[in-house]
């Protein structure tokens, strides 16, 4: 596994690793003094060796303390970095995969910050540990240290022999484990059909069966994967023991070895040992964190579709579509069409579901490029009535108003639009919040808060998607007076659906064979 | 510990493991600090041999020790989770809590992740730290009072004083993080589901920096939360060098041949004890958790399942409000559907259509159900319908544990194979997993439920718009099958095949305006005869 960090912070990471482990290594060297006059010598330590302990151990707790709150604080500012790099591929078609966007955010960054956090700082610091402990073992005890120079490559070496292995199974029952969790967060989102289908008492009993199955696998698998803790536990209890051993006979038999010695060599070593461990835990967790990532990439990879591909105020006509292709993927719906709307009138455009019409107008409205042609527009000021609508948490003023205008004119216009009554009899009229696109209103009403925005604003203009469902006659004729007005003096450009808003038509389009085909006006 | 109940044996066993390994591990370092101390003094040979073999096999005894006891940690926590997953789901089955709600869901998932940690990390740590702790504090005895005193002190500060400082700091700031990923999560999901209004309305860049700076705000948040872990880990090496120190003072005069034993026997037990630390102060947060999800542990069976035999369904003045809105969305319904009837309810978005079909199913003070010799039944209607409701739900799991509801149904995979071909979704088998259930299209949703109503095949059919979001050709294969049904209540803005209802109820506002079969309401022209004249004129 490559770390993947900039050489500075590398640099600066050994550094202080360097230091904390320096201070943690005089720190051995006091403390060993210190026995070495209590134990050998027989009487009181000197004060001068008991303060330089203290004082080297708390420097090193110290540099710690400090490596950590600096590696952290890095690895949370690059999450972040890579969190905002996520919501950049946010973009009109990102509604169809939510789910996925939203677990990407909220469970997928999540899951790797560790990666940064802690796998990173630990590796480095580990890897300065080992080589710094070594070496000094040299100068105090050179034998425990070529026993430890011996035994240290089996942890790695077990880790890729056995412990590889364990850890891609161990990852599959991640990654069923999750599954199971999505499983029940689905069965308590989508309780009212297990309700309405009777079936709560199967439903629990596979609950439960598949948890059953999942803990059985699980086990037999951890049975495998905790083995190789085991054995690293007893690869690390051979060195010590070893160095054990070799400390014990140079002092009893060759008395080749000061108790100083003795002392500081017992304890480097398990420190040393432990650092081995850690790696090849940190291994582990580090190989499971990374298919988080793996996941965050797919979302960078991403590539955002063009915005700004439109030819904005050149142009005398509303809008001018010029040898266009627009489809989705590899499949053109329109092969090099061309459309020109003059700067007043209503335009409609209809043809059979699925053959682009709001595509064509999404086109125009500046959020799916072309894959050929030239897309011009008089003013990119374009009012949209869409067929959807979404509500974020907002009240029926802001909505209107977009903080723009004044609550008169919202008022006024909702006057124009007869909803006045319907909006007082909500709680706070036009304060009411709508939370959770919670709206207390008519489907025909709802339409009149989409007319509402666009009225207040009278861009020069507007783009509308007729609503399939049927509406109120009174929304219709209201709709209807709106548009035979406003299209006196803005170009107004519908998918229409009814034959009455044919009607009041001024140019009418069909799309057939990829083209964009003139009709006769009216029927 | 009592939300571990079902887990006693597996939890005793890796408490009294981890207990042997820890003491083995203190003691595999004190001894070796007294070998040292002992070889300088001509102790026999044999001795320091002994004391080395002992030193490995203790070292052995710890590795197996802790192999076994991780796997009973694990296995407690699985089944612990699995069991607060039924219990929860089964408690959600009988609340009305609307749990479509993406806050809901985020803040469940949060909580259970939460919960994974709840003994692997705390508890059985904590308790084993804390035996450990006990046993060296008795073995103090032996060396003095004094080493007691200062032993129990260390411990009190390292267990209790430092985790209960940092547990207000850390339930503060869980809290805090608890408020800002809530708001997020929803910011984003509108985000996402407004962005093509906010991209129209020219918004998306100040948008942005909204979001830009809930992430900022969760980097804060967890800085603030790796400072105190930090600073956890730096006192707790105060304390630790602090302890040290004193030992040398307390022991050098009587005891100085047990100073390096003790020393190292110090150092094992601090690296054993501060990880528990930072864990231990974060308990109430996730015992929170634990307790919101923790339902009683309900072994009663759910609803019996056998069909109630309704005939007849009569609807009288029904009123009715949601909770959050201010006026009714019924307005004195009277109604009456009778078993062998084809009901058609129709009216423009907002009418109240759906929230009538939601009473029915739900049932109501002012909705009666009828055996067919005129004998009331109690309970809901489920039992004798399918259901479609307006918000399709669908499972990680295979099509036909989708369609079969896990096994409750029987149906054949072969049958469910041919309806999925009917209905040309061949390209699904019944093996086939539904992973992403947010990848599944509107019409397909709608043709997989369908397919699940057909089989429960339930008496009564009551569905919502089962025609929506569907191409022609198949809304036309899709209202044959609804028509070969004997009993059904359907919602529909596609009047295409009204005449073939045998009653139509239109609503307006809240309430039934008109009602009867079609020739009759055709014939009076009225709301319904309006309708069908404007659907007509749909292109």
């Amino acid at each position: 596994m490559k770390l993947n960090i900039p050489v500075r912070q590398l640099v600066l990471y050994v550094l202080i690793c360097l230091g904390a482990v320096g201070a943690f290594i005089l720190f051995g060297h006091n403390i060993s003094e210190v026995l070495s006059d209590i134990v050998i010598g027989g009487g009181a330590p000197r004060a001068a060796d008991v303060m330089w302990m203290a004082v080297f151990f708390v420097l090193s707790a110290l540099l710690t303390f400090l490596y950590r709150t600096v590696s952290r604080r890095t690895a949370n500012a690059r999450i972040e970095r890579l969190g905002q790099k996520v919501l950049g591929k946010i973009d009109d078609r990102t509604i169809k995969y939510s789910e996925a966007m939203m677990n990407a955010i909220f469970m997928h960054l999540e899951k790797y910050r560790p990666y940064e956090k802690v796998f990173i700082p630990t590796i480095i610091q580990t890897m300065v540990r080992l080589s710094a402990i070594i070496i000094v073992m040299f100068f105090i005890h050179r034998n425990a240290a070529f026993i430890m120079l011996f035994t240290a490559p089996f942890v790695p070496l077990y880790y890729v022999l056995v412990g590889l292995r364990t850890a891609d199974e161990s990852k599959d029952r991640a990654t069923q484990f999750d599954a199971l969790g999505t499983l029940f967060l689905n069965l308590v989102r989508g309780k009212n059909t297990v309700r309405n289908t009777q079936s709560g008492q199967t439903v629990a009993d596979r609950l439960k069966a598949f948890n059953e199955r999942y803990v059985k696998d699980t086990m037999d698998i951890l049975k495998y994967a905790f083995q190789s803790t085991l054995m690293l536990e007893f690869i690390t209890i051979l060195g010590i023991g070893l160095i054990a051993l070799e400390v014990g006979l140079g002092i009893i038999i060759f008395e080749s070895i000061t108790f100083y010695a003795a002392f500081f060599t017992l304890l480097l070593a398990p420190e040393f040992y432990n650092a081995l461990k850690v790696l090849g835990i940190e291994f582990h967790n580090g190989k499971l964190a990374q298919g988080h990532l793996e996941v965050i990439e797919e979302w960078l990879e991403k590539e955002n579709p063009k915005t700004d591909y439109r030819t904005i105020g050149k142009i005398d006509n509303a809008v001018e579509l010029k040898g266009i292709s627009i489809g989705h993927g590899g499949t053109n719906l329109l092969e090099q069409a061309g459309l020109a709307v003059p700067s007043a009138g209503f335009t409609a455009i209809t043809g059979p579901s699925g053959l682009g019409k709001t595509t064509l107008l999404r086109t125009i409205l500046g959020l799916h490029p072309p894959a050929e042609g030239e897309v011009c527009v008089r003013s990119d000021d374009i009012g949209y009535i869409s067929d959807q609508v979404y509500f974020s948490d907002t009240t029926i003023y802001d909505y209107i108003s977009e903080g723009e205008y004044k609550e008169e004119d919202v008022s006024a216009v909702l006057d124009a639009l007869s909803m006045t009554e319907s909006i007082n009899n909500l709680g706070q009229g036009v304060h009411t919040e709508i939370v959770n696109h919670n709206i207390p209103l008519s489907g025909g009403e709802i339409v009149r808060l989409k007319m509402a925005r666009v009225l207040i604003r009278r861009p020069q203009i507007i783009l509308m998607d007729e609503p399939t469902e049927f509406l109120d006659a009174k929304t219709e004729e209201l709709v209807m007076d709106h548009i035979e007005k406003l299209k006196e003096d803005v170009a107004i450009i519908a998918v229409v659906h009814r034959r009455k808003l044919l009607k009041i038509a001024d140019r009418h389009y069909t799309l057939k064979g990829g083209q964009i085909v003139p009709q006769e006006g009216g029927d | 510990m009592e939300y571990l109940t079902g887990e006693r044996k597996q939890i005793f066993y890796s408490i009294l493991l981890g207990l042997a390994g820890g003491l083995v591990g203190v003691a595999l370092f004190g001894l070796s600090g007294y070998m040292i101390s002992l070889s300088f003094f001509e102790t026999p040979f044999f001795v320091i041999i002994l004391i080395i073999a002992v030193i490995k096999l203790f070292g052995m005894m710890k590795g197996a020790f802790r192999y076994v006891e991780r796997l009973l940690s694990h296995e407690a926590t699985f089944q612990m989770i699995g069991r607060l997953r039924l219990n929860y789901f089964r408690k959600s089955l009988a609340l009305d809590e609307d749990t479509h709600s993406a806050r809901f869901i985020q803040r469940l998932n949060q909580h259970f992740d939460r919960v994974e940690d709840y003994y692997i990390r705390i508890i059985y740590p904590y308790i084993t730290a804390a035996l450990l702790t006990l046993i060296l504090i008795m073995l103090a005895f032996y060396i003095n009072i004094e080493s007691v005193l200062l032993m129990t002190a260390a411990s009190i500060l390292l267990l209790v004083a430092i985790p209960k400082l940092f547990e207000r700091l850390d339930y503060k700031e869980a809290r805090r993080r608890e408020e800002v990923d809530s708001t997020f999560y929803m910011k984003l999901y509108h985000y996402i589901h407004g962005y093509t209004d906010l991209f129209v309305t020219k918004r998306i860049q100040s948008h942005r920096t909204k979001m830009d700076g809930y992430l900022s705000r969760i980097r804060h948040s967890e800085d603030r939360q790796d400072l105190f872990d930090s600073l956890m880990v730096l006192a707790a090496n105060i304390i630790q060098i602090t302890v040290l120190a004193l030992i040398i003072f307390i022991m050098y005069r009587e005891t100085p041949m047990l100073v390096p034993m003790v020393m190292l026997l110090a150092l094992s037990y601090f690296d054993q004890v501060v990880p528990v630390m930072q864990p231990a102060s974060s308990y109430r947060t996730v015992k929170d958790a634990v307790g919101e999800l923790d339902a009683e542990d309900t072994i009663r069976r759910l609803a019996a399942d056998t069909p109630a035999g309704v005939s007849r369904v009569e609807i009288k003045d029904l009123r009715y409000k949601y909770r959050d809105t201010a006026a009714d969305v019924l307005k004195d319904v009277s109604a009456t559907f009778n078993e062998g009837q084809k009901h058609a309810v129709i009216g423009s978005s907002g009418s109240g259509k759906t929230t009538l079909l939601g009473r029915i199913i739900e049932g109501d003070d002012h909705i009666h159900l009828y055996e067919g010799d005129g004998k009331p039944v109690t309970g809901t209607i489920r039992r004798d319908a399918s259901i479609m409701p307006q918000h399709l739900d669908f499972y990680n799991a295979t099509v036909e544990d989708n369609i079969t509801m896990f096994g409750h149904m029987d149906v054949s995979p072969e049958t469910i194979r041919n309806h999925l071909e009917s209905l040309e979704m061949a390209y699904y088998a019944p093996e086939t997993m539904i992973t992403h259930t947010g990848r599944l299209s509107g019409g397909e949703e709608k043709r997989l439920h369908f397919i699940r109503m057909m089989a429960e095949d339930g008496k009564w059919w009551i569905m919502d718009e089962p025609t929506a979001r569907l191409d022609d050709r198949l809304k036309q294969i899709i209202w044959d099958r609804i028509m070969e049904r004997d009993t059904i209540i359907v919602s529909t803005h596609d009047l295409g095949r009204l005449d073939e209802f045998d009653q139509i109820h239109y609503m307006e506002e809240g309430t039934i305006i008109e009602s009867g079969d079609y020739s009759s309401l055709m014939a009076r022209r009225g709301a319904v005869y309006e309708a069908v004249m404007r659907y007509a004129d749909n292109l």
